[in-house]
């Protein structure tokens, strides 16, 4: 004979033992307790079974026998039913999870915390590096401590021509990697990769391997440099210390060194301002005394000058000095008796620190 | 001054070195001393570290030392990534400054397995050995990638005293005699060095006057500036005409010195101190005398002594003024200082004589005279002191006492010890002098430290290629 039910008074569940293959039952309640989804699951020992809810959330919560469990609309009502003798609980992803094994693959953990395949899972670790799970692996519940959990998407770096893009496939192909940076792939280039193991041309279907160590960067030139398309050739008119030229090209920087006069300027174009000022984008210049590093670098000098948004009054800014007939405004900012330069552990890239903190403290 | 190789060590490095080598109990001991090598007319090793061979673990007797090989093992790592030469050194407590067979055999075994051994692509062109005698006496030979062998000419400490031990120096296998200062024996040996004399106004001219009559055989004369009439009143030789066709003050006094020595080499570097072909002329000499008025030149002195172990003896005077309450100028005293910088211990930089701010301020004298002038005004920069000129009565006392400073360090006749006068201060006003320990000064190490000609050049850009 065939039963029916009132279709208002059906909710369907989703159960799974640690296996978790999902399978669905019916209850006639959408605040069933636990002892009636044991039941509606068909399950024997009921007094054996430990029922887990997996809520809307994420969380997981484990629900005693005559406990209501309130069911979501429109989502699926997950719950997780073992044999256990104990809990084990840990966060992932700011999420309150439990599981009634001592240990739990990788696949299961992604698939209970809802992580997707494009991002790792890592486990924080207090003295070392965060330790990723990977493929395969299994994680022991016994081990961990207040074990925090969280997901992280692998995010792939590069640096185009001075413009720094994120893929978050590890492999990209040339072509894309320009039209990311906003790049015409088609306007003809040549294009160098470089990275540790050295530098070498590429064309536009050349696919670069970012998991590559040392992948630093695509260099474009255009084919030709026609009259009136020349790229701005960057003067070098000093030296500045190995560790400053290499720190400024890691960054991507365009900077130059100008004397005028017999003033020696360091300037950084396009330097990126913090959110408060009149403009985003200065010029920035710093003064290198001809016995630097001996000499200390003290103050720093903008282009153009800037006011702050708020409409306050910056200290110390008064003083307008020329480079190469520019107006650059100087920024009075001198170094603590506390803190005083030290020439053998100073150099432009620490100064460029003390700048980016003044710069921040007018609008902080 | 035919001297194709010299090896040196600074003092504190040796001290220990030779504690080591020379325990007391009459027994060889041995080490190895990774050095910087920087060729030229006059290659000059440069040791930067050395690596002590354990007394427990080596077999050691009164004639012969058998020694870890996992020392040398160590010492070829540490040097591979340098590009460093390595000069094994052991001691012959019997007094014999001379290679046994015993030491060629152990050579011609071991220096070719070095050269063997080196994984690095480029490796050092030169290996050697070096015996030192109780007395501290160093002889030391090298050998290039082909196994030839030649001998140092020159094994030098600069310390607290300056000690040089002359392969020519020694009689079979017995150590040199030890030389009294102001006697034939100084002239011969200074006939045998090179002195730089950085500055040729006021202090340099008299310095370089007294190295000249002193005997020393090769005088480097370094700086840029014209006689003028101006400098009549205080630089020794210089004459009306040399003013009135303005000639170099380095060639004038080269001129000086070629009418009464011909015995001599007296090379004029017509440069400031803070260029790069005035840092690699003073680089080739065997000692210092810093006589400049430029803080740029003191800093570029001070770091030339760390990075190629040489002795430094920088000179300095002042006659400071105040203002009194009724408005005149007053005298307030005539100073000279005299500092001695040895490598590895304290420095211009640490005892003071001039700071990042004080060279900075130098800069932006030079650079922009207005600019230097609003910001002393705003107070930006600081201490500016008023003083007189000087006068050659005060640069005389104070060159000579420098002078004096570098013959009691290299032929020592002291009453105390040599480290009691790393800085001398004299007060003509309260007729009052003043000395300073070396261990009154703080020391830290210093990243130049034996590191020669590295680029760029002492850790400067400006004077980079």
């Amino acid at each position: 004979m065939t039963k029916t039910i009132d279709m208002k008074d059906e909710y369907i569940l989703q159960i799974a033992g640690t296996d978790l293959n999902y399978r669905s039952v019916v209850v006639a309640d959408h605040t069933p307790t636990a002892l009636q989804i044991l039941k509606a699951g068909g399950f024997k020992d009921l007094d054996q079974k430990t029922v887990i809810q997996i809520l809307p959330t994420g969380d997981m919560e484990e629900r005693r026998p005559a406990e209501n469990c309130d069911l979501a609309s429109r989502k699926p009502n997950r719950f997780i039913i073992a044999d256990a003798d104990c809990l084990f609980r840990f966060i992932l992803d700011d999420s309150h999870l439990v599981w009634p094994e001592d240990s739990i693959s990788e696949e299961k953990l992604r698939a209970i915390g809802n992580v997707n395949d494009k991002a790792d899972i890592f486990i924080r670790r207090e003295v070392e590096v965060d330790e990723v799970l990977n493929k395969g692996d299994t994680l022991d519940l016994t081990a961990l401590g207040t074990e925090v959990l969280y997901s992280k998407s692998s995010r792939w770096k590069l640096n185009v021509q001075g413009v720094k893009i994120e893929s978050v496939d590890p492999e990209i192909s040339v072509s894309d990697a320009l039209r990311q940076a906003e790049f015409d792939p088609d306007q003809g280039w040549i294009i160098i990769l470089k990275s540790a193991s050295g530098k070498r041309q590429v064309d536009l279907d050349f696919i670069i391997d970012l998991r590559e160590p040392g992948i630093e960067k695509l260099r474009l030139t255009p084919k030709e440099i026609n009259n009136g398309e020349v790229i701005a050739e960057y003067r070098r008119d000093f030296k500045l210390l190995p560790i400053d030229e290499k720190h400024l090209n890691e960054m991507g920087a365009d900077w130059e060194t100008i004397i005028d006069g017999a003033r020696r300027w360091f300037v950084y174009h396009a330097y990126i301002l913090p959110s408060g000022y009149n403009v985003e984008q200065i010029d920035l210049a710093v003064e290198v005394p001809t016995n630097y590093p001996g000499g200390q670098l003290d103050m720093f000098f903008c282009y153009p000058a800037l006011t702050l948004s708020a409409g306050n009054i910056i200290a110390q800014t008064q003083t307008i000095e020329s480079i190469k007939g520019q107006s650059f405004q100087r920024w009075s900012r001198h170094r603590g008796h506390s803190s005083p330069w030290n020439p053998q552990k100073d150099n432009l890239i620490t100064h460029l620190g003390l700048v980016e903190e003044s710069l921040v403290r007018e609008v902080g | 001054m035919d001297r194709k190789w010299t090896l040196a060590l600074s003092g504190f490095q040796y001290e220990r070195l030779q504690a080591h080598l020379h325990p007391g109990d009459g027994l060889e001991a041995a080490a190895i001393l990774l050095c910087r090598l920087v060729t030229g007319d006059r290659s000059r090793l440069l040791v930067y570290n050395y690596i002590l061979a354990p007394l427990t673990s080596s077999a050691r007797e009164r004639d012969h030392i058998i020694w870890p090989g996992e020392v040398l093992s160590r010492a070829i790592d540490s040097a591979e990534d340098e590009g460093a030469s390595l000069v094994l050194i052991h001691s012959h407590p019997g007094s014999m400054l001379a290679f046994s067979s015993i030491d060629d055999v152990s050579d011609r075994d071991i220096v070719p397995h070095i050269f063997a051994g080196w994984s690095e692509q480029s490796p050092a062109r030169y290996h050697g050995s070096a015996i030192m005698t109780p007395d501290g006496a160093i002889r030391a030979r090298i050998y290039d990638a082909e196994h030839n062998e030649q001998m140092v000419d020159l094994v030098t400490v600069v310390g607290d005293d300056i000690k040089y031990f002359w392969l020519e120096d020694i009689e079979g296998s017995n150590p040199p005699a030890v030389v009294q200062p102001f006697c034939d024996g100084m002239t011969d040996k200074l006939g045998r060095l090179s002195v730089g004399i950085v500055g040729a106004s006021g202090t340099g001219s008299i310095t370089a006057e007294q190295a000249a009559r002193m005997g020393f055989g090769e005088i480097n004369l370094i700086d840029f500036d014209l006689v003028e009439h101006k400098n009549l009143n205080r630089i020794l030789n210089s004459s009306i005409a040399d003013a009135q066709e303005s000639r170099l003050k380095v060639n004038m006094l080269k001129t000086a010195i070629e009418s009464y020595r011909d015995n001599c080499a007296v090379n004029a570097y017509p440069l400031n101190i803070s260029e790069r072909e005035a840092v690699l002329a003073a680089s080739k000499c065997d000692v210092l005398f810093g006589c400049v008025d430029s803080l740029e030149g003191r800093y570029a002195l001070d770091l030339l002594a760390q990075a190629m172990l040489l002795p430094l003896f920088d000179v300095g005077v002042t006659i400071p003024t105040r203002v009194s309450t009724d408005g005149r100028v007053v005298i307030s005293d005539a100073f000279g200082r005299i500092d001695y910088i040895q490598p590895g211990r304290s420095t211009l930089f640490t005892r003071e004589v001039y700071n990042s701010e004080s060279l900075r301020a130098e800069y932006l004298a030079a650079a922009d005279p207005d600019a230097f002038r609003d910001e002393a005004a705003e107070g930006y920069i600081k201490g500016i002191a008023h003083e007189a000129p000087s006068v050659i009565a005060l640069n005389m006392q104070a060159a000579s006492a420098s002078m004096l400073e570098y013959i009691a360090r290299a032929f020592p006749f002291r009453h105390e010890s040599n480290a009691n006068y790393a800085r001398t201060i004299f007060s003509i006003a309260s007729a009052e002098q003043d000395h300073f320990a070396e261990n009154s000064f703080s020391t830290e190490e210093h990243p130049l430290f034996a590191t020669g000609l590295r680029e760029p050049l002492l850790g400067i850009p400006s004077l980079s290629e």
